[in-house]
């Protein structure tokens, strides 16, 4: 992975499309982490409140699983965009550069079946638990809300993927040609 | 084909997709849905795909991770890290490699507030990796030291991992919090060690920093009072009973802000870069999490580590032989796992394989010993190649260290790990004597 | 053998559950299908997703059989729930054979797609405490517990307690630091988190009077794989389960309760009783808990006050 330097990954980078993709990437991370933060937060209070004699928020453990969920599958797109999924170059290191970059494009377009996949399957368990009614214990929150994140996650990331395998191809040889 | 038989081939699988460059995540998901078509069906796999990523993170033992990363994050920016590292070049920079034995000392410390390996060597690589590099510390060495540093985040209690031994073998967990203490203490000794050899090995690897005088260093202890203060704050809060380890990290990370704020070096602009940075780090780990989430139920289905540790168990050879063919079987195993999956796959066949054998010891002496030698065993799974969590983390922070000289780098510290489970083996008594002293 | 069936359950394999009732059973229907069946366990959770999740893994036949608790999933499973109310429990065994009749007579269309084998509770649980023994609500009084569901929870709220809900992981280190105070569980756990060990006074209703509270349980079977066994094995399932199985667990139960118990004694934890006219107004207190949720119920299209009466004149008449 030595080649790539986090936002010189990608190929056509300065395009209006490759552009706002990675404001949208970056949106759905920053939201991402700052709901992970405000639970941080909030279970700092309810341990100050709790050490004060006030008790406990109710449902703090409930609102970080939530969170969790919920960063886990905001950070994925702009992570798919940056090139961040991890790979052991060690075998392939003797390889000319293109042949290395064709497996990554193959890879790549793996990623975007895989994730569209996912995002179809994460719909349709949103629709069933929509279905069932289920709520979470205590904050009685409806636990589809936490298929929203990830369905949005996952459809962006084979988006983002399909993107990154078409920009690759068009870049074609001149890109292709130089060294690993 | 015997579901034994489709194991092997899902292993040897994921062993060539792994060589030639398919993600690490995308490998262990491919290879494992591929054997959870195999041996139940592909409604069920379709099934199971429906909630399992959902399910999987919406955990509060999954929370502590980007809480604990964007701790290490807000901390780097705020200059806290910085400090920390000042003091330690001041302390110990002029001796071989001391740098490098700061950042062990640094995962020792941040191990012994957080429970988990992975939020460990993400946070101290992101503290200390820049600086190492900075002051000419080799790729290697930096990434062999963090990784290997990292594993002390569940051998140095809190332990995740600790606790769910606990939970599946019916230990008390505070007398095995207890047990790890010392075992801890040997694995840090046993990584400055490896340094310290490594750099007289490698001299251009982990230069020397010039000596500071006794004015330097008395200032430069002055500059981490704010880790001082969280370290204290969370650490206090966990043995003084104000709130759990896991409650812990997310103290830990608003403190983090509000000292950074406070100090000055936290600026909007640098919050909103820790934010994101976080969002890159954990999504790579919670991919591969879920990845190997297939992988392992695949695995499951095949029963082939059930069978594997059955057949230790029946097989008529002495005690001590049993005990060394469960540890490599851990080792050869951990190349390719995550650690928490293999314990709740092998430990319920193992644990009562190994309580049924005579080693000479009391059964609850025997219990803590037999939890601490898995503890390491499985740890070491975390840093060693092809598949070791903490090398990937490592790699994802320093994307211009070669994956080769990541591996290279973990070589010296696997060979202490190695000495210290022939230690740990060879003496059973460093995993219970602290119990039996301060618990009898 | 001829069929496989994966059982799939969230205890550790080293729990008496699973080495004291799975494994014979699984033993049992292969012994009366002359091996034809072969039952394979997963404990822990180890086909993975969560222990709610159960249920629905049986119906999408990700597993074949589970061992799930309703209240897991709240307002999904509402009759097989009700148990689950505060003061609803005798002993595991009465209670659990009360919770099938009341299944067969109330919630006959609740585990769709599935088929139950068998119901049952754990015996009542009681309180465990760090620092002083409960025997009355003044002891309650601003006590931190870890409540292990949300009907208990609002229950012993009215009593004064302030309530946390803990996962077990945290509710064990929380025992061991002084996080919490206490948990209200029964006898039977306490070998899987060593409570003896992490508690020093263990209170339990008198002799007579209800149990603080019961969770209840359902062992389900995917119906499809039910419904495609050749009739031979379909009776080697029926006759494994059924009321009789829901009587044998719940008895089961009360064994691992009795040896749970003696595990606290040996340790040489006080155990204290709490009267049964303070349960009696305990009782009273937790009214509302129950009138809510006979208002739930009655929302859900059900009878609440019906359903609640009955499971009420069951318990009485064991
Ligand atoms: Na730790
Ligand atoms: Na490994």
């Amino acid at each position: 992975m030595s080649e790539h330097l986090p936002g010189h990954g990608t190929q056509g980078g300065g395009t209006p499309l490759h552009r706002s993709l990675h404001a949208l990437c970056t949106a759905l991370a920053g939201v991402g982490a700052l709901i992970i933060f405000g639970s941080a937060v909030v279970v700092t209070g309810s341990v100050i409140s709790s050490t004060l004699g006030f008790g406990a928020f109710r449902g703090e453990f409930e609102l970080v699983e939530l969170a969790c969920a919920a960063c886990a599958s905001l950070f994925l797109p702009l992570c798919q965009l940056t090139k961040g999924h991890v790979m052991v170059d060690v075998f392939t290191g003797w390889l000319p550069g293109r042949a290395n970059r064709a497996i990554d494009a193959l890879w790549t377009a793996v990623f975007a079946a895989v994730w569209a996949l996912l995002c179809w399957r994460l719909f349709h368990g949103l629709i069933e638990l929509h279905g069932y009614g289920d709520r979470t214990m205590l904050l009685r929150a409806p636990v589809w809300w936490a298929y929203v994140p990830a369905v949005l996650g996952t459809g962006l990331s084979a988006l983002v993927a399909v993107y990154m395998v078409v920009a690759d191809l068009r870049a074609g040889p001149a890109l292709r040609g130089d060294n690993a | 084909m015997t579901p034994f038989a489709i194991a092997m081939v899902l292993i040897v699988a994921l062993f060539i997709l792994i060589f030639i460059r398919m993600p690490i995540a995308l490998a262990m998901g491919l290879v494992g849905a591929a054997g959870y078509i195999q041996l139940s069906s592909t409604a069920g796999l379709m099934a199971y795909l429906s909630t399992a990523w959902v399910d999987k993170f919406m955990s509060y033992d999954f929370a502590v991770v980007p809480l604990f990363i964007l701790m290490g994050h807000l901390a780097t920016s705020s200059g806290i890290s910085a400090a920390i590292f000042a003091a330690a070049k001041a302390w110990i920079g002029h001796l071989r490699g001391g740098l490098a034995m700061a950042a062990v000392a640094g995962c020792a410390m941040f191990g012994s507030i957080s429970g988990s390996s992975l939020a460990t060597a993400s946070t101290m690589s992101r503290v200390a990796m820049p600086e190492m590099r900075k002051h000419g510390f080799s790729g290697a060495l930096s990434s062999g030291a963090l990784a290997a540093g990292g594993t002390l985040g569940i051998l140095i209690p809190p332990s995740v991992v600790l606790i769910i031994f606990a939970l599946i073998t019916e230990q008390n967990i505070v007398k095995l919090f207890l047990a790890a203490t010392v075992p801890g203490i040997l694995a840090v000794i046993g990584f400055l060690i490896a340094i310290s050899v490594y750099v007289r090995l490698f001299p251009e690897e982990g230069p020397v920093s010039e000596k500071a005088d006794l004015r330097q260093r008395i200032r430069s202890l002055a500059d981490i009072w704010h880790v001082v203060i969280i370290f204290v704050v969370v650490l206090g809060g966990i043995y003084g009973g104000f709130f759990t380890p896991a409650q812990g990290a997310a103290v830990g990370v608003v403190l983090t802000l509000v000292l950074g704020v406070l100090k000055g070096g936290l600026t909007m602009g640098a919050i909103l870069e820790s934010l994101i940075a976080t969002a890159g780090s954990t999504a790579m780990i919670f991919a591969i999490v879920f990845g190997a989430d297939i992988f392992n139920v695949a695995l499951a289905l095949s029963r082939m580590p059930v069978e594997v540790a059955a057949y230790f168990g029946a097989s008529d050879i002495p005690p001590m032989m049993i005990l060394m063919a469960m540890v490599a079987f851990y080792l050869v195993m951990g190349c390719l796992m995550d650690s928490l999956s293999m314990i709740l796959l092998t430990v319920p066949v193992f644990f009562p394989t190994i309580m049924a054998l005579d080693f000479g010891l009391l059964p609850e002496q025997q219990a803590m010993w037999f939890g601490i030698i898995s503890l390491v065993v499985v740890e070491m799974g975390l840093i060693t190649p092809p598949v070791g969590m903490n090398l990937f983390v490592i790699s994802a922070m320093a994307r211009d260290i070669p994956m080769t000289q990541i591996f290279r780098g973990t070589l010296p510290f696997i060979a202490a790990e190695f000495t210290r489970i022939a230690i740990l083996i060879s003496f059973p008594a460093l995993s219970f004597w602290l119990v039996d002293l301060v618990a009898p | 053998a001829e069929v496989t069936l994966r059982l799939h359950h969230f205890l550790p394999a080293v729990a008496p559950m699973h080495t004291r009732f799975f494994e014979p059973w699984a033993a049992e229907l292969a012994e009366a299908s002359n091996g034809a069946i072969e039952v394979q366990i997963f404990p822990s959770m180890q086909l993975g997703g969560k222990p709610p999740q159960l249920a629905d893994q049986t119906r999408q036949g990700i597993c074949d059989i589970a061992w799930t608790l309703p209240v897991y999933t709240p307002d999904r499973f509402p009759v097989a729930e009700t148990m689950s109310n505060p003061f609803m429990v005798t002993n595991a065994e009465k209670s659990s054979v009360v919770l099938h009749k009341l299944m067969d007579e109330f919630g006959a269309g609740e585990y769709r797609g599935m088929k139950p084998l068998a119901f049952h509770t754990h015996d009542g649980g009681k309180l465990h405490t760090r620092g002083a023994p409960v025997t009355s609500q003044g002891d309650l009084d601003g006590l931190k517990l870890r409540a292990p569901n949300q009907a208990t929870g609002e229950m012993l709220t009215a009593l004064g307690a302030e309530v946390v809900f803990f996962p077990v992981t945290d509710m064990v280190v929380g025992l061991s630091n002084g996080v919490i105070d206490g948990c209200c569980l029964p006898y039977e756990v306490v070998p899987a988190y060593k409570l003896q060990e992490l508690t020093s006074y263990s209170a339990a209703p008198a002799p007579g009077a209800r149990g603080l509270y019961a969770n209840t349980f359902a062992l389900v079977m995917n119906e499809a794989r039910y419904e495609g066994l050749s009739d031979d094995l379909r009776g080697v399932i029926d006759a494994a389960s059924g009321m009789g199985l829901s009587e044998r667990i719940g008895k089961q139960f009360d064994e691992f309760e009795a040896f749970g118990k003696s595990l606290v004694e040996k340790q040489g934890n006080e155990i204290v009783e709490i009267p049964a006219a303070e349960i009696a107004s305990w009782q009273e207190a937790a009214k509302p808990v129950h009138d809510a949720w006979i208002e739930k119920l009655d929302r859900m299209g059900k009878d609440g006050a019906a359903i609640m009466a009955r499971a009420n004149a069951l318990l009485d008449a064991g």
